[in-house]
C-alpha cells in the first residue's frame, strides 16, 4: 500500500495538478514550531550578543530572526525587521552586522553596528524556531 | 464547487468556528511549509590567487521554483542561514579573512555556492583558503509566488 493520504489543492485546482497548486499533502512533513517570541537586545558602543532562547533539542534546528537596524546616518533604530544574517558595506569596509546562530541548545545573536548612536542602541527582534532539525 | 470545504485544527482551548488564523495549529485554507525535499550538499573552497566560487547543486526537478531554507556552518563556527558574509582578522596584522555564502533556486536546481580567501592590503593579493562545507538543505513543497 502505498496510494494514501490528504491532498487539499487551491482553489480552482484540482488534487491532481501537481504539488505547486497543493495548500497541503500529508506525504510532506510540516515546519513545527517549538518556540516563537519577540525581544529586544541593547547594544554598546554599537556592539552586543546574547543567547534569544534556549530551545534544548541537543540538535541544530531550523530558525529565522529577524532584527531592527541602526540607521546608517542618524544611528536611530529603523523598524524594518530584516531576517538575519546580514552585513552592511560602507565602501569595502564592514560598518554593521547582525548575525544570528543556532547551537544545539540555543539560537543565539550577535550585532555591531559603527553606526550607533548612544540613546538609540535597542533593537527590537523576533523569531522562531522549530522543531525539526535541518540535518 | 462549494468553498466550504477543507482542513482545520486548533490549538487546545481554541473553538473550530475561530476566525483567527493564530488561533490554529493547521487551517488548510492558508499556505504553510511542507518539507518535500531534505538534504545535503559538500562543497571545498578553492585555493590559489583570486580563487573561483566553488558550487555544488541539487536537481530537484519540481518544474517550479520551491520556497527553501540552507544553512551552513560558517568559518568562525556559526550555524547560520544563507545567504551570509563574514570576515575578521587572519595572521599578521593588517591582514583579513573574507567569506561568502550563497544559494539560489531555479525550477530545476537549488544552487550553494561558497569562497573562502584569505588578503593582504598591502600587496593587494588574494588568496584561497581551502574548507569544505556541509549546506543543509531544505526545499519546501510551496512554490515561490509572484501573486
Amino acid at each position: 500500500m502505498g496510494n494514501y493520504g490528504v491532498k487539499i489543492a487551491k482553489t480552482s485546482y484540482g488534487y491532481t495538478e501537481g504539488d505547486k497548486h497543493l495548500i497541503f499533502n500529508s506525504k510532506y512533513p510540516l515546519l513545527k514550531i517549538k518556540h516563537h517570541g519577540t525581544g529586544t537586545l541593547t547594544l554598546s558602543s554599537g556592539a552586543g550578543s546574547k543567547t534569544i532562547v534556549t530551545h534544548s533539542l541537543n540538535y541544530k534546528p531550523m530558525f529565522y530572526v529577524w532584527i531592527n537596524y541602526l540607521d546608517i546616518n542618524s544611528g536611530t533604530e529603523i523598524e524594518k525587521l530584516r531576517m538575519c544574517s546580514w552585513r552592511d558595506y560602507y565602501g569595502v569596509g564592514v560598518w554593521s552586522w547582525y548575525y544570528a546562530y543556532a547551537t544545539t541548545t540555543t539560537i543565539e545573536l550577535d550585532v555591531y553596528s559603527a553606526y550607533f548612536s548612544p540613546g538609540n542602541e535597542v533593537l527590537d527582534y523576533i523569531y522562531v524556531v522549530y522543531y525539526d532539525p535541518i540535518s | 464547487m462549494s468553498e466550504n470545504y477543507g482542513i482545520k485544527i486548533t490549538k487546545a482551548t481554541k473553538d473550530i468556528t475561530s476566525p483567527t488564523p493564530a488561533d490554529y495549529h493547521f487551517w488548510s485554507k492558508y499556505r504553510a511549509k511542507s518539507v518535500k525535499y531534505q538534504g545535503t550538499l559538500s562543497v571545498t573552497t578553492n585555493s590559489g590567487s583570486d580563487p573561483a566560487v566553488a558550487t555544488n547543486s541539487y536537481t530537484h526537478s519540481f518544474g517550479y521554483i520551491p520556497q527553501f531554507m540552507v544553512f551552513v556552518t560558517s568559518y568562525d563556527g556559526r550555524y547560520v542561514n544563507c545567504n551570509y558574509l563574514a570576515g575578521d582578522d587572519y595572521g599578521k596584522e593588517g591582514d583579513i579573512w573574507g567569506e561568502g555564502l550563497a544559494t539560489y533556486a531555479t525550477t530545476t536546481q537549488i544552487v550553494v555556492s561558497a569562497n573562502l580567501a584569505y588578503g593582504i592590503p598591502q600587496s593587494g593579493t588574494t588568496t584561497g583558503i581551502v574548507r569544505t562545507y556541509t549546506f543543509d538543505i531544505l526545499l519546501f513543497m510551496e512554490e515561490v509566488e509572484t501573486s
